[in-house]
């Protein structure tokens, strides 16, 4: 089983390319905002390191976010199209998952806290379950630093760039041994998880985690058109 | 050659095949004219996110009413530029994603350019070279000499409004629905379009520029009176009726487009005049611009309506001629609000 999976929720995107458990390629996109540019460049090159032509990948895995609403854009549409002129199966991977599955195994919960600008953070509170590793009990949601510090459990451990982003609302918190962006490996390594489980997902359903509707509609409804 | 051409510049998601760059096999256009209609305009973070949802869905069904299969395709063509960049992007990603995976040739297309290949697609056939193009639509307006099919050079674009926007804005102060062109024309039907005394006007200088700012403020004060402001329009009931305010707005764009063009054409010395842009889907400039042209003795090239609108069939035509010659864009492919061939007064 080969998986291609891709992530560009962050400014820092990855591609990685697995067979089963064994990483055959791995691509750090240091791409700021220009994964328009950098994203197919680099999913060229995981692929020929890894040695595996596109006809020869299984399972297409994206990060969906939450995250910057234009590379989730690039990222997902990639993905549907891939899986599309592939006729490989596709997966959404949300972004708070990928970076919960960073972590290693623990007692303490996990508080996914990514910042998403606009004084605001996307935040999920995850817990280890020894058979599923680290499941999501609430979020992910998108909250102000302040009331998303009240969310989570006093005993998290934090991960993501949510909490260095907004120190003064995160400070008593301790943080998880992780990167704070997500991996492109954790993307596939949970996709590949619920794929072997028998999950499939039709192309049209997985979309962007935008987790707010646009700032016209928002609008809109607080001006109750 | 079997081109895909793919164009997610603004509000439509589009998809289309096209063989040798004149026999268009499918044109998809998911439109999202529905969405943008209680915001009186395209909102781009909602056309982005519906172009999101309407790929590959676009392109599948193009596929599936030409009746062919990936594997029937030789290249891939898309727009990049000029546009909500956003939006470009997505079907950048969706085409370069196709290419990619089926080991195709990609090229990036100007969707000005596209817009007057659109005529190749014409029931009377190609235009003959060279010719002049008017692109004019809800975001340009702009005329071009064009020595050969793949040279463009800028005579002349619009100071301020697109057309298409004054047809726009003028549709809100009447309280007339979006999009302002096919509801301005519908609304003029039956109007006397000489009720209004609105004015041509033309920019300072020898050039083909246009100005269409000044029409819609000469539309507020005529038909709602001097002391009205822009603002506290919609709503009202001018003093003249809908139908003849319409009319007049409708002439006095049409006429200015048709003889600036047939000025253009006359400066260049060609034989031949094209149409294209969302625009030139109007009855009543098709119908001038082929009147009054043949009448000086052009040949007027004028696209199917459903061609004129944006589409992805006009960007495989541009992007045969590219990919004919032997082009090829890097899977690093930009995109760009702007167009980069804006030669001035070429």
């Amino acid at each position: 089983m080969i998986a291609l999976a891709l992530d560009t929720s962050g400014s820092a995107g990855s591609v990685a390319v697995l067979r089963d458990d064994e990483v055959l390629a791995r691509i750090s996109i240091e791409a700021g905002m220009r994964h328009g540019v950098e994203l197919f460049p680099s999913i060229e090159r995981g692929l020929r390191d890894a040695g595996v032509a596109a006809r020869d990948v299984d399972l297409v895995a994206v990060g969906v976010g939450p995250g910057s609403y234009t590379g989730l854009r690039v990222g997902v549409t990639a993905a549907r199209a891939l899986a599309f002129a592939t006729g490989a199966d596709l997966l959404g991977v949300t972004s708070c998952d990928a970076l919960a599955a960073a972590v290693p195994a623990g007692d303490a919960p996990v508080g996914v806290v990514v910042d998403a600008r606009v004084r605001a953070v996307y935040v999920a509170t995850y817990a280890w379950d020894d058979e599923r590793g680290w499941q999501c009990q609430d979020g992910p949601e998108i909250l102000p630093p302040g009331s998303a510090a009240e969310r989570l459990p006093d005993d998290a451990v934090l991960v993501g760039d949510g909490a260095a982003a907004h120190h003064e609302a995160f400070a008593r918190f301790g943080s998880a041994e992780a990167a704070p962006s997500v991996d492109a490996v954790h993307v596939a390594r949970l996709a590949l998880r619920r794929h072997a489980l028998g999950e499939r997902e039709e192309l049209d359903r997985v979309v962007p985690l935008y987790l707010r509707k646009s700032t016209a509609e928002m609008k809109a409804e607080a001006a109750g058109r | 050659m079997l081109v895909l051409g793919i164009d997610s510049s603004c509000d439509e998601t589009t998809a289309a095949l096209v063989r040798d760059g004149t026999e268009c096999l499918s044109s998809v256009v998911a439109t999202q004219t529905e969405l943008h209609r209680r915001f009186g305009g395209v909102v781009p973070e909602i056309a982005c996110r519906a172009h999101v949802e309407n790929y590959p869905w676009a392109i599948a069904e193009a596929l599936s009413r030409a009746g062919v299969t990936l594997d029937d395709v030789d290249g891939v063509a898309v727009t990049n530029r000029p546009g909500l960049v956003n939006a470009l992007l997505v079907g950048v990603a969706a085409a370069k994603a196709i290419a990619f995976a089926r080991d195709l040739p990609l090229v990036g297309v100007d969707h000005i350019a596209a817009h007057i290949h659109a005529s190749f697609l014409a029931p009377g056939g190609a235009p003959a070279f060279p010719c002049v193009a008017l692109v004019v639509s809800g975001g340009h307006t702009s005329l071009y000499h064009l020595p050969s099919p793949t040279e463009q050079r800028l005579l002349g674009a619009t100071l301020d409004d697109a057309a298409g926007e004054a047809f726009d804005k003028v549709a809100r102060l009447l309280g007339l629905p979006y999009p302002g062109g096919p509801s301005i024309e519908s609304a003029a039907r039956g109007g006397d379009p000489t009720a209004l005394n609105l004015p041509r006007s033309r920019p300072k200088g020898d050039g083909f520029d246009f100005s269409f700012s000044g029409l819609k403020t000469a539309v507020l004060y005529r038909a709602f009176g001097q002391d009205m402001k822009p603002g506290d329009a919609p709503g009202r009931t001018p003093v003249v009726p809908v139908a003849d305010v319409a009319a007049s707005f409708q002439k006095a764009v049409v006429d200015v487009l048709v003889k600036r063009t047939l000025q253009a054409a006359k400066h260049t010395g060609v034989r031949e005049v094209v149409i294209g842009g969302g625009v030139a889907a109007n009855t009543q400039l098709r119908e001038r611009l082929a009147t009054k042209g043949a009448a000086a003795g052009y040949r007027v090239v004028i696209p199917p309506r459903e061609l004129c609108t944006d589409n992805a069939a006009m960007v495989a035509v541009s992007g045969w001629f590219r990919l004919a010659a032997g082009e090829r864009d890097g899977l690093d492919l930009d995109c760009h609000p702007r167009p980069i061939r804006a030669t001035p007064h070429g």
